[in-house]
């Protein structure tokens, strides 16, 4: 009892609200705009940290870390280019709604539906971390090998023009994504020499490229005064209540991205493509998905929130981050004198609930700074052309510069960029599978590589062990149904 | 007219993205290397002179290491108080630029301006592993080296409840089953994996590596048991070594902390102890030797900082300091070292 006494007097004290207002509104100028990713941003605040009271910067970090990867979505739906690569699923619906003169409603859902995702990863951090953390370890080789199967399944599902354009696509994605040293073997590929491509293709590179320069190109070719013509706007809010129908849909997309978030070395991307795989499986308006459909929205924005809380779990339980924002947030912790891993619980249970938390509060004071920031937003689509395509290009060579500080990440987004404005003109209109492809290619070859190690070569290792081979099948039925529904 | 625009902005792209290609890769590398770079390149022509003014703006440290990471975390360390004895009272700001094994950032800094606003952290695998495979520019001794700060053991952990207590009985093990045990490591170039390859080597016996991204996923895969061993270092499974999850067997470097007092060194195997992931503070190659001693000044004197002293201890390191001549050395002779070990498994010619 004592130990929640003192958890809420650290958190109802003015420098853990003002800590916690900050951080979400760093994180959510950061998330907004293309390039500058969520770990940019939490980076950028860690040297603040240092001087802090631990719990206070901790909770910096993790608020940064929510309103980042939500905010993401806020660029996506309004001017067609993710914030981060998180957002590049409610991209396709997002700005379809914007066009329908939709954004308030596609924001409110996108809003509401992360909170309701990362809420939901925050009460599992709280109840369940030490079990899933475990669960997640029983994750090797060959499981990830499928994981990343199931993923690339995922093509087929958003390929709408035909499997085989989808599967180009992918092939050519996953192509692209052995460019650099092979991690398991050493072997240079495709480097010619440049020590900057030892280091493969960026996939946020190649997102900014695909998806935000070439829309600029796209909106120089048509013309227009602005992004959104002048269809009647509806500036209808979406509040809470009316979120009724849309609960199921989002509770299995928040099943989906905590199960993704607590698996380590994976990605919020990656749970949103897989949420909105599953939900439009089983909608009953799949026809919608990718032409504005709302439900496909809540599904991948609950989802890429739903990574947040999970991918606390093996940072915090185990000392292992879920992805490349917590392993920052582990540096973090470890200058400030905390050992994340089995210890930290039990030496600083204070530390620990104030965080567990600490996470929950960050989410509703998100929700509160972006309801006031929602109706400013959404209004960017108002501004003239002149205005939006210079700005945004901008600020992709700035964000591409920021991944690594590195003039090389730009040429990559400015290559794309072209590429994602020649490939539509010839028949490819979705180029989604892509990115897929190039997030996914490492994760199924690199551990295909290594369950191909620890097997002495064996194929059967992917089927004997039960765990990957449920997997495998849930990827095999779900390309299978994805064909079935063609005919 | 649309057409025009849309030609007119696709053609000014591809040039921009040409002269970018064309300018991006020279050694002389004045370009986008560095953020807080000024048109300051008269820097270099002004010191000429005895009595040299530096630093007169920010110090960026560059880290070809993740944010988060331990070099990285090093460097930040040093950012922290690393003013206080250098002149001027200028910033010292924390760059990471990662992949490719570190190449990227390793480069980078081979090719910034030689003015000492630029200077690299690195562990040893980048100059004296790395440059073997002969895919980069630099090699061990292209750099103008500042300082050695710290040295991470590199240890060999195995589950509390296997069947080996000793890496005697490890070694036992793999002459009776060759290839069978398996030892998770970071990076095929990474210092534990030589290392290790270099105990075998000796000892004559095969263990198969499982090489993954990093030691945070080498841990993962050890605590789940997917490999009977972790390889790397001793910091990162500190914590479970404390709560009794695991036992550190072997310690392949020199440096010994509290938790692992106990482990086999490579010495008391009658080897030489080949394991240590050093960490230390490069410059450009031909930087003024005027502002390499100002640097290597700071450096030694910034070893006995006390703040800096605390964040070790947070982190779980020692502070190991070598001068520059003196950390050359060492780069040098591991280089060589190496160059055999990577000979016998047939890496190189």
């Amino acid at each position: 009892m004592d130990i929640i006494v003192s958890v809420l007097q650290n958190l109802f004290s003015l420098q853990a609200l003002l800590v916690l207002v900050l951080g979400s509104a760093v994180g959510m100028v950061v998330g907004t705009i293309p390039g500058l990713s969520a770990s940019m941003g939490v980076a950028l605040m860690l040297p603040f940290t240092f001087g802090m009271e631990a719990s206070y910067g901790v909770l910096l970090l993790v608020s940064v870390y929510c309103s980042s990867i939500y905010s993401g979505s806020i660029s996506a739906i309004l001017i067609n280019t993710p914030g981060t690569s998180a957002s590049a699923a409610s991209m396709m619906d997002g700005f379809s709604l914007t066009k329908q003169g939709k954004a308030r409603q596609a924001l409110d859902i996108s809003l509401n539906a992360s909170i309701f995702g990362g809420i939901f990863s925050g009460v599992l951090l709280l109840l369940l971390a030490p079990q899933i953390a475990k669960a997640a370890l029983t994750f090797g080789p060959p499981e990830y090998f499928a994981l990343g199967v199931l993923g690339l399944s995922i093509i087929a599902g958003v390929s709408d023009e035909g499997l085989l354009k989808g599967l180009i696509l992918g092939g050519f994605g996953f192509l692209i994504s052995t460019i650099g040293i092979d991690p398991v073997s050493g072997i240079y590929r495709y480097t010619f020499g440049n020590s900057n491509l030892t280091a493969g293709i960026d996939s946020v590179s190649a997102m900014i490229g695909l998806f935000a320069i070439s829309e600029m190109f796209n909106q120089l070719e048509i013309g227009a005064k602005r992004m959104v013509q002048a269809v009647k706007v509806d500036n209808e809010g979406i509040g809470m209540r009316k979120m009724k129908p849309y609960v199921p849909t989002m509770l299995k997309s928040s099943v989906i991205g905590s199960i993704i978030g607590a698996i380590p070395g994976t990605g919020s991307a990656i749970a949103a493509f897989m949420a909105y795989r599953q939900a439009k499986a089983s909608s009953k308006h799949p026809e919608e998905y990718g032409k504005g459909s709302l439900e496909a929205l809540s599904a991948a924005e609950s989802a890429k929130n739903a990574v947040t809380g999970s991918a606390m779990i093996p940072m915090m339980t185990l000392g292992i981050p879920g992805d490349a924002v917590t392993a920052i947030m582990l540096g973090g912790f470890t200058i400030q004198g905390l050992a994340p891993g089995p210890q930290l619980f039990e030496k600083s249970p204070i530390l620990v609930y104030t965080i567990m938390i600490g996470f929950l509060l960050a989410n509703i004071v998100m929700m509160l700074e972006a309801r006031v920031a929602i109706k400013a937003f959404s209004k960017i689509s108002n501004i003239s052309n002149h205005y939006m395509i210079p700005i945004v290009m901008a600020c992709c060579v700035v964000g591409a510069f920021a991944i690594n500080n590195n003039l090389f990440a730009v040429k990559i987004a400015l290559i794309f960029g072209v590429m994602g404005y020649i490939l539509p003109k010839l028949g490819f209109k979705n180029l989604v599978p892509i990115l897929i492809a190039l997030i996914l290619g490492p994760i199924v070859e690199q551990n295909f590589s290594r369950s191909l190690v620890l097997s002495d070569g064996g194929f059967g290792i992917f089927f004997t062990r039960p765990l990957s081979l449920i997997i495998l099948l849930i990827a095999a039925g779900s390309i299978l149904l994805g064909l079935r529904k063609k005919k | 007219m649309k057409r025009r625009s849309v030609g007119a902005a696709v053609v000014l792209t591809i040039v921009l993205g040409f002269g970018l290609l064309g300018c991006g890769n020279s050694n002389t590398g004045t370009e986008g290397s560095s953020a807080n770079k000024e048109t300051e390149t008269t820097s270099s022509a002004e010191t000429t002179s005895n009595s040299v003014n530096y630093p007169k703006k920010d110090i960026e440290i560059v880290v070809p290491y993740a944010a988060g990471g331990s070099t990285d975390m090093v460097a930040r360390a040093f950012a922290q108080v690393l003013s206080n004895y250098l002149p001027n009272n200028v910033n010292i700001a924390v760059v990471n630029v990662t992949g490719g094994n570190n190449i990227v950032g390793t480069q980078e800094v081979y090719s910034a301006n030689p003015d000492g606003y630029t200077i690299g952290c690195i562990a040893a695998a980048p100059l004296s592993i790395v440059p073997l495979y002969g895919e980069t520019e630099f090699t061990h001794d292209s750099f103008e080296t500042i300082a050695q700060v710290t040295s991470i053991a590199q240890v060999l952990a195995v589950s509390a409840n296997s069947e080996w207590n000793t890496i005697e009985d490890v070694i036992t093990y793999a002459k009776e089953n060759p290839n069978a045990f398996t030892y998770g490591v970071g990076g095929k170039t990474n210092v534990s994996n030589l290392a290790l390859s270099y105990l075998m080597m000796q000892e004559g016996v095969q263990m198969k590596s499982v090489v993954y991204n990093g030691n945070s996923e080498v841990l993962t895969a050890f605590l789940g048991g997917h490999v009977n061993a972790y390889t790397g270092a001793a910091t990162d499974i500190k914590e479970y070594v404390e709560s009794g999850e695991a036992k550190i067997l072997l310690n392949m470097g020199s440096v010994v902390e509290d938790f692992y007092a106990d482990a086999t060194t490579m010495e008391d195997l009658g080897y030489e102890s080949v394991g240590d992931a050093y960490t230390g503070f490069i410059a450009p190659p031909d930087t003024p030797d005027e502002i390499m001693e100002i640097l290597e000044t700071a450096f030694e004197k910034a070893m006995e900082d006390e703040t800096l002293l605390a964040t070790y201890a947070n982190i779980g390191i020692q502070p190991v300091f070598l001068n520059r001549a003196e950390f050359q050395e060492l780069i040098s002779q591991t280089f060589e070292r190496n160059k055999e070990v990577l000979k016998y498994l047939g890496e190189i010619e």
